[in-house]
């Protein structure tokens, strides 16, 4: 942790040549004075943000998802589900296991939190959706 | 919505800003005074990562709203440090490796600036009870609490100093 204070260590550790001894972080300085830079603090102009609203049931027919009270609310720039992918053949997409997922649940839920449905808006402020299967 | 304005003092400086009622402490800070240093770990007051200091007491940015906090002094992460001299709970998390990613780091660092005032001299498992609040899913738990009782040890050195 700390660089020793012990003359016999200090010896051992100058003829380690720096081997053996534990370092202190450059980047830590930026993370204690909140500086750190995430993803979610990162503003670029003209941003959209994007909520995922999921399923609260493991097992279920998506009969229809109504988007209007959604797109009533202000800053609510397009609502989409998988029947807006669907004509761009993006519904499903690879993954790295080499077989197929369901980008948003595509007329059947197969578990609980599936991503059903997403708000885009201009700000991040989440935005509630009316949806009802 | 009616927005409302509210007078708060952030970090020393007075900030007057008209805000939806509804809008969360938290994003108050990150979204109107640019303040990114509380972070949005969880959304549901589990993490911590958004803890924040109100007229003397810890807080969590995402339980409160920005209105209630109307008159208030409110202590972020960036208000820590006194200029260029880190605070003893900056220096602390720095010399004993308390953070890995560094993301609830902002959280650990306002909940142990608090608590080592609320307790000067505490004993290891009084530090584990009062940091119980910030989770880190680095889950380098270990070094956060020598960090606490690091910068405990260096409070109290100044203190004897100025006496």
């Amino acid at each position: 942790m700390n660089a020793p204070t012990d003359p016999t260590l200090l010896e051992r550790s100058a003829a380690l040549q720096g081997l053996g001894d534990s370092r202190l972080r450059k980047e830590d300085a930026r993370f204690i004075q909140g500086k750190g830079n995430y993803v979610d603090d990162i503003k670029l102009p003209g941003m959209l943000h994007m909520d995922i609203v999921r399923s609260p049931v493991a097992h279920a027919r998506i009969k229809k998802i109504d988007k209007t009270e959604a797109l009533k609310v202000p800053g609510v720039i397009a609502v989409l589900t998988a029947e807006d992918l669907k004509p761009l053949k993006l519904h499903w997409m690879p993954t790295l296991a080499g077989d197929v997922a369901a980008v948003l649940a595509d007329e059947k839920v197969h578990f609980q939190m599936q991503e059903v449905a997403v708000v885009i808006a201009r700000t991040a402020t989440r935005r509630p959706m009316a949806s009802r299967r | 919505m009616a927005k409302q304005l509210i007078t708060v003092k952030v970090n020393g400086k007075k900030i007057e800003k008209a805000v939806e009622p509804r809008t969360l402490l938290v994003h108050f800070l990150r979204e109107d005074c640019s303040l990114t240093g509380a972070h949005i770990g969880c959304d549901t007051s589990h993490c911590g990562a958004c803890t924040v200091d109100i007229d003397g007491e810890s807080v969590k940015g995402c339980t409160h709203l920005a209105v209630q906090c109307d008159g208030s002094e409110v202590l972020t992460v960036e208000g820590l440090a006194n200029g260029a001299v880190l605070h003893a709970v900056q220096d602390g998390f720095y010399k004993e490796h308390g953070l890995q990613c560094g993301f609830c780091t902002p959280g650990m660092l306002m909940r142990a600036y608090r608590f080592l005032q609320e307790n000067p001299t505490p004993t290891e498992d009084e530090v584990r009870h009062g940091m119980s609040g910030n989770l880190c899913r680095c889950t380098g738990y270990q070094n956060i609490i020598k960090a606490v009782l690091h910068a405990a040890a260096t409070l109290q050195q100044t203190q004897k100093v100025a006496a």
